[in-house]
């Protein structure tokens, strides 16, 4: 009787112990993403508040995405590699001038088509993974 | 007196028990234990000696939240070791059984000389056959496919050994009783000697499990993508870099082997005992 | 049809998967292995690497390596574990908690339990943090010839379990009435260890070995985890010899060195069946 006991209890456990691990499996992307600060992100894009041309590039940034300690801040910008796994890597910028919604910024850390955050779910830091949420 | 000698032999019944389980209980143990609790402990060069610590400075799932949540490499490669071993298990019991009934209760020529060839296989060394397996699996194009390990791993001559043991311990009366009925040998084999052999189809099935759990010469030589190797060769690699979860890994790794082996507890030692079990 | 041919012919179909498996992947593997080691590049040599593979200090050092651990190893672990199976077999019944524990060591696979040698054997492992509170000397058992006595440690703790199972059935099959009679003859009880249990448990004795063969090469496992490719002089065995010239694809002495292996192995093999018939009283 306790022989059977022992028996069913680790086929059963043995069972559990599979249909987790499989479960686990097939949602580990989702989970592992899901515990990954979520990001928002932004294009960065050319150009000047007032529209003005100017010499050297200017970036209007999203006024959330900078972190602004007086004539200079740092953004975190994205970089997706080929894995589809994402990192931030924090980058500094010198600001020009600002409105209600941007700041127009320069920095050699940066070029077009980049992706800053603007807003994330936990605090990050350099070379973090994160996950973006799309919009 | 006798009532002393008593206590002494359990005490030392005790002691041999503990030094078995001592790798389980230490384990378990350390799978509790935070991430940099582990990295001290196994940090060789602070030149303090080391004690064997079974307790956690603070109690912590981090380990498995790590592995089960943080890490799905470790997953996935521990669906490559089912991937590789279940196949195996189930392919070499079957195979075996019916080799060994041929040699345990037939008679044909060149039995005793075949199965002499067989122990000597049985006892050559896997290195011996690495290479050249290489090239014949190589022919059959099977080389980066799981098929690579699960089809050599089948035929193993261990197995027959094992159940050619157990299945000569059946009275050679009961077949050939079934035989005047007019039973034909498969009849015999399934309804007469799969059932009497219970402990010896678990044990086989424990010891290959096992084997092939941790196989690791195989896959570092038949198999390019590293996505493809199982998890025992992930934990030998662990070992040197993410310490944080080896223990918690190592848990996981040794769950199914731990509850094959409780199943058949009972019955392990069954094969190689002839007295009658009723 | 007579029967017995129909037996035979039956009796080939159940080996027929079998035999089929073992001729691909075992019997036809050996023989290319074995011509191999006639060759180099595509010349044949005879027997020349045979001959420069017993000049090779290294195969030398391996083949005394591989020696030394057979000859102590599988009689230490035959000794210690049929002295635990007749302590075993003193009990008149034992909780099957004390049995199932002795299967533990097998089950546990290789990988997880690196670590824990390493924490006791280490230079500042546990073993040595106690001799040396005791006032020895710091044992290097990872690089001097306590290597070797590490590995026969590990493989004995390993294997002794799975033996002791094999010797308990062994001795639960001796007859009692031999015993009892052997004890009216006035047999004290170390007489009826080796007057009657040894001789009657023969056959499981020889099943013992063949494990213990078996298990000893599996061993390298745990030498290939603890120590890596090139192991210290003292535990470098043929197995590693012959894995290292796999990774310089050095298929001659490759394949010579996997022949004398099994040619040593087949001799001890040998050896022992010769023993066995000699003393074997039952079967």
């Amino acid at each position: 009787m306790k022989k059977d006991k022992l028996k069913k209890y680790s086929i059963r456990f043995g069972i559990t112990f599979l249909i987790v691990i499989a479960f686990l499996t097939y949602f580990s992307g989702t989970i592992d993403n899901m515990l990954l600060p979520q990001v928002k992100v932004s294009d960065v894009a050319y150009g000047t508040i007032n529209g003005e041309q100017s010499r050297d590039d200017r970036y209007l940034i999203p006024l959330s995405a900078v972190i602004a300690m007086g004539d200079t801040g740092s953004v975190f910008v994205t970089k997706t590699d080929e894995n589809n796994k994402t990192t931030v890597s924090e980058a500094t910028v010198n600001i020009k001038n600002s409105d209600d919604l941007y700041y127009e910024v320069t920095s050699d850390e940066m070029y077009g088509g980049m992706k800053v955050v603007y807003s994330t779910s936990k605090s990050i830091s350099n070379g973090d993974r994160v996950y973006i949420v799309e919009e | 007196m006798k009532r002393t000698i008593k206590i002494i032999k359990y005490i030392f019944l005790i002691l041999i028990t503990a030094i078995f389980l001592f790798p389980v209980v230490y384990m378990i143990a350390c799978s509790f234990m935070s991430n940099s609790q582990v990295a001290s402990m196994l940090d060789f060069t602070n030149g303090a000696y080391k004690e064997i610590n079974l307790i956690p400075e603070m109690f912590s799932l981090e380990q498995y939240y790590q592995v089960f949540f943080r890490r799905p490499e470790y997953l996935l490669k521990f669906w490559n070791s089912v991937i590789i071993t279940f196949p195996t298990v189930i392919a070499q019991v079957i195979v075996s059984a019916l080799a060994a009934f041929a040699f345990a209760k037939l008679k044909f020529p060149f039995r005793d000389k075949l199965f002499f060839v067989y122990i000597v296989l049985l006892i050559l060394p896997l290195q011996v056959t690495l290479v050249p397996n290489y090239i014949v699996l190589d022919n059959l194009e099977l080389l980066n496919n799981f098929l690579a390990i699960i089809l050599p791993g089948t035929f193993s001559a261990f197995g027959i050994c094992l159940l050619r043991q157990s299945i000569k311990y059946i009275p050679e009366s009961s077949i050939e009783a079934a035989r005047i009925d007019g039973a034909s040998y498969f009849k015999i084999f399934t309804n007469i000697i799969l059932p009497q052999i219970k402990g010896g189809l678990i044990t086989l099935t424990l010891l290959c499990f096992i084997d092939n759990w941790n196989v690791v010469e195989q896959p570092l030589i038949y198999f390019d993508d590293e996505a493809m190797y199982p998890l025992s060769i992930g934990l030998s690699d662990i070992s040197n870099s993410d310490y944080g979860i080896v223990f918690a890994c190592g848990v996981m790794f040794m769950i199914p082997a731990l509850l094959i082996y409780l199943y058949g507890q009972k019955d392990i030692d069954s094969p190689f005992v002839q007295v009658d079990k009723n | 049809m007579t029967r017995k041919r129909k037996e035979y012919i039956i009796a080939m179909l159940f080996i027929l998967p079998s035999l089929a498996g073992i001729t691909v992947f075992y019997i036809v593997p050996y023989i290319i292995c074995f011509v191999k080691s006639l060759y180099v590049g595509n010349t044949f040599v005879g027997i020349q690497n045979y001959i420069q593979l017993f000049q090779n200090n290294t195969f030398l050092l391996a083949l005394k390596n591989t020696a030394v651990f057979t000859v102590a190893a599988i009689p230490l672990l035959m000794v210690i574990s049929f002295l635990i199976a007749l302590f075993l077999n003193s009990f008149k019944k034992i909780s099957s908690f004390f049995r199932s524990a002795l299967l533990i060591p097998v089950v546990v696979p290789v990988a997880s339990l690196i670590c824990v040698w390493q924490v006791i054997f280490d230079d500042y492992g546990a073993v040595n943090g106690l001799l040396n509170s005791l006032g020895f000397n710091t044992v290097e058992f990872f690089n001097s010839e306590f290597s070797m006595v590490m590995i026969i440690f590990i493989y004995v703790w390993k294997y002794c379990g799975f033996c002791v199972i094999l010797f308990t059935a062994g001795l639960a099959n001796v007859p009692q009435s031999l015993y009892e009679s052997a004890r009216l003859d006035g047999a004290n009880s170390f007489k009826l260890v080796t007057k009657v249990t040894i001789p009657m448990i023969t056959p499981t004795t020889f099943f013992v070995f063949l494990m213990e063969l078996i298990y000893s090469f599996k061993i390298f496992r745990e030498v290939f985890a603890l120590f890596g490719d090139y192991p210290n002089t003292n535990v470098y065995f043929l197995q590693n010899f012959i894995n290292n010239n796999y990774y310089n694809l050095n298929y001659p002495r490759l394949s010579s060195a996997s022949i004398i292996l099994s040619a040593f192995m087949i001799i001890v093999l040998l050896a022992f069946f010769i023993f066995e018939r000699k003393h074997s009283f039952a079967e």
